[in-house]
């Protein structure tokens, strides 16, 4: 109980802060014409629910075999997180431009958080299904 | 070390779980500090540094006006334009008391094309340049004209070209990395001004009534002979082509940016020792209450037939293994902040900051977690080893 | 095997001798029991005995070695392999079983195996009737049990000389007397016992009483 409860909580944390991170914390550019890294944080809010959602559900859930499946889903969406901005939507070209200096670093970040927390729920995970 | 000794630590780790939690916690905080604040003055110092090396002109004159966005433009290289007519350079070049003088232009895409264009394109005049030739860090032999084009450290020319405005132009050499959006500039000679904005047009870039004309110039660069002030130079200046120009001293803006730099590091070096000696006493402390906690079950290890030397093994080991998972995670959690955002912190310092590097950066942590160890080492090792030394009976006794 | 010579103790300077010139010997095979009032220094002599209290003055020889000269890794060899101490206190590591309170302090010297120290606890935990409790943890012990638990350990380097200190104070009679018949008989196995106890019991089973006051002084 007290797993689940650590790890869930993380999660919708983690989507939280994936969410904030374009909009509020460390915004995009401001711009009439809506470029490139516009386009990404839009992209990167909608994972960012996909994060918590999961988060949410993990919390409810009581068969670790599930929780595990969540997790390893956890662990894929944080490469989204910077697909969006890296490869498929992109952001703007310009070095010193707001969502290169502050944005992008700022997803890395937490796409690492996600990482890091995810792994460790599945190796915790993994362990507890494997001495069952 | 085999399965069922790491098992046994692990187990004796645990049951002092809260203290040893506060003790992780506590080392995390240090080596989050620790790095943070050795990376952030190396970089700002890398920094200031490589500007040092980098602004190697006496007087640099721009258009009136401008004074403040070419003082950004040298600082942290913020993409900025401005323009006065060529004819000045001329005049310039006959006043008494110059050693060397050379001329730049920069052309910048405006924010509508900030998406598209990753570049900004500094043409300069190869014959008479000593500004950029320093900082060109593969030579060259061919020396730099028609199209050809020398690209900032950030700029990747995996075929040996760039393309520019929907054309390919070759890369003869690459600049040294600065750690502003100089990184992200390009440089050709003023000859192939024309023919790029020619180009430029062409491609439907927009392009401003200056950015068109084609007899303009950004900023001269001056250095001064010995012997001559540089107040008589830049009063001829006056003298020769009127009050159009705005001078910046490239040398004094560096000194000035190192009185700052002074300062920063020095607040950084006060609240790191501070809150460093702070963190050292709380692990003084937790030290002090595990060991007390833990004299009764060494002083029936002793009874048992352990050695102090194995108990102080053992001790050391479990202490060990926490500071080496607390340094670790310290400086992840440090490096998450102060590397990504490196750029970040130097914009917001309006400081030239130059990050370390990926085997800087490993080397660094190298550094703090040996660091940490020593400091939680010495914080432990008398109440180590004092508890070991206790007489066993004494310790059993005041435990009933 | 143990001789103590003009063996003088006290806690801290000011106060009074606990133990003043006190001279005493156990030979193989003895059942010794210590007793007196509670502050007479029954533990402090077990203890100075044990080899784990230094002495102010006096030294105690065990086979023919002062404790007190040897070295830290002489000394500590002497407790794993031939003398036992067994504490009034009854302290387990609470996160261990109690099978593996017992063999964990022992598995570090590689002297044996983990399989051949289990195998000998678990057989001297049957001889003193709680085998079945070898995978519980401390808290779920009483004390008596625990009392027990603490002789095994003591007994699992099987040491020539056990030294017990209060072993049945706050049992009821009959575990007390299970424990004294068991140590009754370990040292009838050729190995000395000396235990300090408040317990008349102990008579019985003991080869001889010393009354700590009265004999010592």
């Amino acid at each position: 109980m007290k797993n689940r409860t650590v790890f869930a909580a993380a999660f919708v944390l983690i989507g939280l802060l994936v969410i904030l991170a374009p909009t509020v914390l460390f915004a995009v550019c401001e711009s009439e014409k809506k470029m490139a890294c516009y386009y990404t944080g839009k992209a990167v809010i909608g994972i960012g629910i996909l994060i918590v959602a999961l988060g949410v559900v993990y919390f409810f859930l009581k068969n670790k075999g599930t929780r595990l499946g969540i997790a390893i889903a956890e662990f894929f969406t944080s490469g989204l997180v910077l697909a969006f901005p890296l490869k498929l939507t992109g952001l703007c070209k310009m070095s010193d431009m707001a969502c290169r200096v502050k944005t992008l670093p700022a997803l890395i970040v937490v796409s690492i958080l996600l990482v890091i927390v995810s792994l460790i729920d599945i190796f915790f995970l993994a362990k507890g299904e494997k001495s069952e | 070390m085999n399965l069922q000794r790491r098992k046994s630590i692990l187990k004796d780790i645990r049951r002092h779980g809260f203290f040893n939690a506060c003790l992780l916690a506590t080392i995390v905080l240090l080596s989050v500090m620790l790095l943070s604040g050795t990376v952030v003055s190396t970089s700002l110092r890398k920094g200031m540094k490589n500007m040092q090396q980098r602004l190697g002109a006496d007087i640099m004159l721009v258009p009136k006006g401008s004074k403040e966005k070419a003082e950004n433009m040298l600082l942290e290289g913020s993409r900025s334009t401005f323009y006065f007519d060529d004819s000045v350079y001329e005049k310039v070049e006959s006043i008494n008391g110059i050693s060397q003088v050379t001329s730049q232009c920069f052309l910048k895409s405006l924010s509508a094309d900030c998406c598209s264009s990753e570049v900004e394109i500094v043409f300069f005049d190869p014959e008479t340049d000593f500004v950029v030739a320093p900082w060109i860090e593969t030579e060259y032999k061919s020396g730099l004209s028609g199209d050809a084009v020398i690209v900032g450290s950030d700029i990747s020319s995996e075929d040996g070209t760039i393309k520019l405005f929907g054309q390919d132009y070759p890369v003869v050499s690459k600049m040294a990395r600065t750690g502003t959006a100089l990184d992200s500039s390009v440089y050709f000679s003023s000859e192939a001004k024309d023919g790029l904005l020619k180009n430029a047009e062409e491609k439907g870039s927009f392009l401003t009534e200056d950015q068109k004309k084609s007899g303009v110039l950004s900023s001269i660069f001056i250095n001064v002979k010995e012997g001559h002030a540089v107040d008589d130079v830049i009063e001829d200046a006056h003298k020769s082509i009127g009050d159009i120009f705005d001078v910046v001293y490239p040398k004094k803006l560096h000194a000035s940016l190192a009185g700052s730099l002074v300062k920063i590091t020095g607040v950084v070096n006060v609240i790191s020792i501070s809150l460093g000696a702070f963190l050292v006493a709380i692990l003084l402390i937790i030290n002090s209450i595990i060991m007390r906690s833990r004299k009764h079950e060494v002083a029936l290890l002793r009874v048992l037939g352990h050695t102090k030397k194995r108990l102080v093994g053992k001790l050391v080991t479990e202490m060990g293994l926490i500071c080496l998972a607390g340094s670790f995670s310290g400086c992840t959690l440090g490096a998450l902040v102060v590397i990504p955002f490196g750029r970040y912190i130097g914009m917001s310092l309006n400081m030239p900051y130059l990050g370390p590097g990926f085997y800087g950066t490993v080397l660094t942590v190298a550094l703090i977690i040996s660091s940490v160890f020593l400091i939680v080492f010495l914080a432990s090792i008398f109440f180590i080893i004092h508890t070991t030394n206790i007489e066993p009976y004494l310790a059993l006794r005041r435990e009933e | 095997m143990l001789t103590a010579k003009k063996i003088s103790k006290s806690y801290t300077q000011k106060r009074r001798k606990i133990l003043d010139s006190l001279e005493i010997t156990i030979d193989e095979g003895e059942f010794v029991a210590v007793m007196g009032e509670s502050g007479s220094g029954k533990s402090t002599l077990l203890a100075v005995l044990a080899g784990i209290l230094s002495p102010d003055e006096g030294e105690v020889l065990f086979e023919g070695e002062d404790l007190y000269s040897l070295s830290d890794e002489k000394l500590a060899d002497v407790h794993r392999n031939k003398i036992g101490y067994v504490p009034q206190s009854n302290f387990f590591l609470k996160n261990y079983t109690i099978l593996e309170n017992i063999v964990e302090a022992f598995l570090s010297s590689k002297e044996k195996t983990e399989e051949e120290l289990t195998e000998k606890a678990k057989s001297y935990l049957t001889d003193l009737g709680i085998s079945d409790l070898a995978d519980r943890f401390p808290h779920e012990l009483s004390g008596g049990e625990l009392k027990r638990a603490a002789i095994v350990r003591a007994l699992l380097s099987s040491p020539v000389l056990l030294i017990a200190d209060e072993p049945t104070t706050g049992l009821d009679s009959n575990t007390g007397n299970i424990i004294l018949s068991y140590l009754s008989g370990y040292a009838k196995s050729g190995n000395s016992v000396l235990v300090a106890t408040h317990d008349d019991h102990v008579k019985e089973y003991a080869d001889w009483i010393v009354d700590i006051r009265k004999d010592l002084e």
